[in-house]
């Protein structure tokens, strides 16, 4: 199987939202897109999924037109909500038939999800006591009943009862709690284990460098980086220097010629030019018997390179 | 098709079952379908109880049983005809109704007065009736014997008979054979009629279709007004409810916007459609419920009502079977379009919030189809209305129902316009679609019209 991206353009009006796009998929794994609020990665995502439709270009699934009848999609819109005073249980059937879910495998299905997601008590009332009349069973959970990361369970629950080929999550983590962003990580890790296919816009760069193999920056539109996520890195080199000793050490960052980013306690984020510039440094302080703790040279992170592209001036979402 | 049919089946019963469910709706269905149970029902009971001594008043009677006649007057007439009331009054009149009860009376003659009145001492129940003739012409009299058991209102109950029969008592008494004088009492009247108009004067149903031609396009119009008015805006609140719950993208991924849309509308029909046949189920139950409960209180009663669904019976074969099926059709026709342009509203409105500046599409539309019927002579004169109005398919919902079943345009005619009204229908929930998924990403003010159809237009 395989995704292909080709030269996806689109005007609103006089104004181009998205700029003759292209990636491709052919294996298994997560494509990120990433870029600034108003960069154009929701519009790219409806076009792809054939919701909106494109001025150029094209979106192939196994070399034919992407549609909904050739390739199952599950999809974690970035604007995400529920029926408010509608059963959870009822909507999350509906969703699963208008997928072409039979009713008995999307009851499994459910069930299967919500034990993953943590979400049984809200989909399966249980019986409480209520005194001398004896045992009374819950009403169903009402959506606006339920925390937002509760709704968000019950939001993806929805994009993978179809068991998806295709996974298109946007900002999948946003709003989440450590321990709810955990479970769903684990959740994508599974899939991804499984060979699906997932298409991920997020701005939490640390989540993305955790799963993404391959990425595309978008700016203004405009795919402005694009390729194998570790290639990108080393293209840069190992730039990032985290120092740890017992001493001040700045005189010897000075004499050194390297650019002292931020320093708290002896413990210090450093950019050298080059390697050579790091050992040259690390050896100053040898000569000079000043004990290092730690010593690492890395790739800037993908944080770094994405401010890089777009630039500092742009907000964060 | 089929997977289209598929997304459009399950749209449909999701929406109708929750639709149905809400508490809302129950609520409205029961609570209204038991007061339109109880208003007929006990509004018949009342009016009886409260006005139904006003129809005796009205009414002739008496109590007696013997009325003993002194008739000096020429000619013969046998009094005990007086018996057959029917013959006197042919047709009671449903404005002045005239009850008579003189059934049953015994006439026998005597040679004075005053032997009638002695005859009368043994008789309780008797009255003496006395004929005579001046120069101002014939008396009938009436006298009540004494110790007699019969008031005054008796004998004004039977002279107000003999003035009802006193001219054909008289026309008798000249000679004139029973038939004759039955000829003698048709009406006559006298007028110029076209070819045209005599065909139709030979037309038995020609008086009720005249009625039915003042009350039946303002009968269909109020249906149509009140269920487009009562479920447009449930029609328009259900479409933008997945933009309204943010639920569009995950909405759209699965189903296509006119499969949505055509889903939706049919499923709030149905549901309005279900509901107005509960509360009419309930409005019949209730005057039927009333006719046997005024009919078991009050034996006599003669209410208009009553007698007025009585003479349904004699309207079979007035509407043929086919034109009452297309007129139900056209009726259903016009609701689904109405419906659909609500659909666009909700199409258009980007939250719950917008539908106030969008429903206008839907009540404009029926405000001026009404005021071109209404002028073009659709609903003052049903007949001689401009034909082209049965082919627009927002006008022709409006008088093709009348038209049709008085007779004025064929069925074929009619069928016609409800092929042109589905038609539309059909092509506004395809607008509406397309419009929802163009809007379905739009931020911002309801756009104009203009700006639609700027929209429209790109891709």
């Amino acid at each position: 199987m395989s995704l292909i991206v080709s030269d996806l353009w689109k005007k609103y009006g006089e104004k181009t939202v998205v700029d003759h796009l292209s990636f491709s998929m052919e294996k298994p794994g997560v494509y990120a897109l990433l870029g600034t609020n108003g960069a154009g990665k929701t519009t790219a995502i409806r076009m792809i999924l054939g919701m909106l439709a494109k001025d150029g270009g094209e979106v192939l699934w196994n070399g034919t037109p992407l549609h909904l009848k050739s390739c199952n999609v599950g999809y974690l819109a970035e604007e995400r909500g529920l029926y408010p005073k509608y059963p959870l249980m009822d909507q999350l059937l509906y969703f699963a038939s208008l997928r072409d879910v039979p009713r008995e495998q999307a009851k499994e299905r459910i069930r299967h999800w919500a034990k993953k997601l943590e979400v049984e008590e809200y989909l399966y009332p249980s019986s409480s006591s209520t005194g001398i009349r004896g045992k009374k069973k819950e009403k169903p959970k009402l959506a606006d009943q339920l925390s937002k990361g509760n709704q968000q369970k019950i939001q993806f629950m929805i994009a993978l009862l179809s068991d998806p080929e295709l996974i298109v999550l946007d900002e999948p983590m946003s709003g989440l709690d450590p321990v709810n962003t955990d479970l769903f990580k684990k959740i994508i890790r599974e899939e991804i284990d499984r060979g699906k296919y997932l298409i991920m816009s997020s701005h939490q760069m640390a989540t993305v460098e955790e799963f993404c193999t391959d990425i595309t920056i978008l700016d203004r539109s405009k795919a402005v980086l694009q390729g194998n996520l570790n290639e990108i890195k080393k293209s840069y080199g190992r730039v990032n220097l985290s120092l740890k000793t017992e001493t001040d050490i700045s005189s010897y960052i000075e004499q050194s010629g390297v650019a002292l980013l931020s320093e708290k306690e002896y413990e210090y984020r450093l950019k050298v030019q080059n390697e050579d510039q790091a050992n040259a440094l690390l050896g100053l302080l040898i000569q000079n018997g000043v004990t290092v703790i730690t010593f690492d040279l890395s790739e800037p992170s993908l944080h770094e390179i994405f401010v890089e592209k777009v630039g500092e001036g742009h907000e964060m979402e | 098709m089929s997977r289209r049919f598929h997304s459009f089946f399950k749209v449909f019963s999701f929406t109708f079952s929750h639709h149905a469910k809400t508490k809302g709706y129950l609520t409205a269905t029961f609570v209204t379908a038991f007061f339109l149970f109880l208003l007929p029902l006990a509004g018949m009971l009342a009016v009886e109880f409260f006005a139904g001594d006003t129809q005796a008043k009205t009414s002739y009677q008496t109590a007696a049983k013997t009325v003993y006649v002194s008739d000096s007057v020429y000619g013969e007439f046998d009094y005990s005809r007086l018996n057959d009331t029917s013959f006197y009054i042919q047709e009671s009149s449903t404005v002045n109704p005239v009850y008579l009860n003189f059934s049953g009376i015994a006439y026998q003659p005597v040679a004075s007065v005053e032997e009638g009145l002695e005859k009368g001492k043994e008789d309780p129940y008797s009255l003496v009736l006395s004929v005579t003739k001046d120069a101002q012409g014939v008396h009938f009299s009436i006298l009540i014997p004494e110790s007699s058991s019969l008031t005054e209102e008796d004998g004004d109950g039977f002279s107000s008979y003999l003035s009802l029969a006193g001219n054909a008592i008289l026309l008798q008494k000249s000679g004139i054979d029973t038939e004759s004088l039955g000829a003698l009492s048709d009406p006559v009247s006298s007028e110029i009629l076209s070819d045209e108009e005599a065909l139709l004067e030979t037309d038995p149903f020609q008086g009720i279709r005249d009625v039915f031609g003042m009350i039946l396009p303002y009968v269909i119009l109020m249906v149509l007004y009140f269920l487009i008015l009562f479920y447009g805006q449930s029609v328009a609140n259900s479409v933008v409810s997945e933009k309204s719950s943010k639920l569009m993208d995950t909405f759209l991924i699965s189903v296509q916007p006119k499969d949505m849309i055509f889903g939706k509308m049919c499923a709030i029909a149905l549901s309005g459609i279900l509901q107005f046949l509960f509360w009419g189920v309930a409005l019949t139950l209730g005057f039927v419920a009333g006719t046997f409960a005024v009919k078991g209180m009050f034996p006599d009663t003669d209410m208009l009502l009553i007698r007025f669904f009585e003479s349904f019976g004699s309207l079979s074969g007035l509407f043929t079977l086919p034109s009452i099926v297309v007129t139900v059709l056209m009726i259903l026709g016009g609701f689904f379009l109405y419906c659909a342009l609500a659909a666009v509203g909700g199409a258009i409105a980007s939250k719950a919030e917008d539908l106030s500046a969008t429903n206008y599409l839907f009540t404009m539309a029926l405000v001026i189809s009404f005021l071109f019927v209404l002028f073009g002579g659709g609903i003052e004169n049903i007949a001689s209305g401009s034909p082209i109005l049965d082919y627009i398919p927002f006008t022709a919902v409006l008088v093709v129902p009348s038209r049709l079943l008085l007779g004025e345009i064929s069925v074929l005619t009619a069928c016609i316009s409800l092929a042109i009204v589905l038609l539309a229908t059909v092509l506004i929930v395809l607008l509406a679609g397309k419009l929802y998924r163009i809007m379905s990403f739009y931020r911002g003010k309801v756009p104009s019209v203009k700006q639609l159809f700027g929209m429209l237009k790109e891709k």
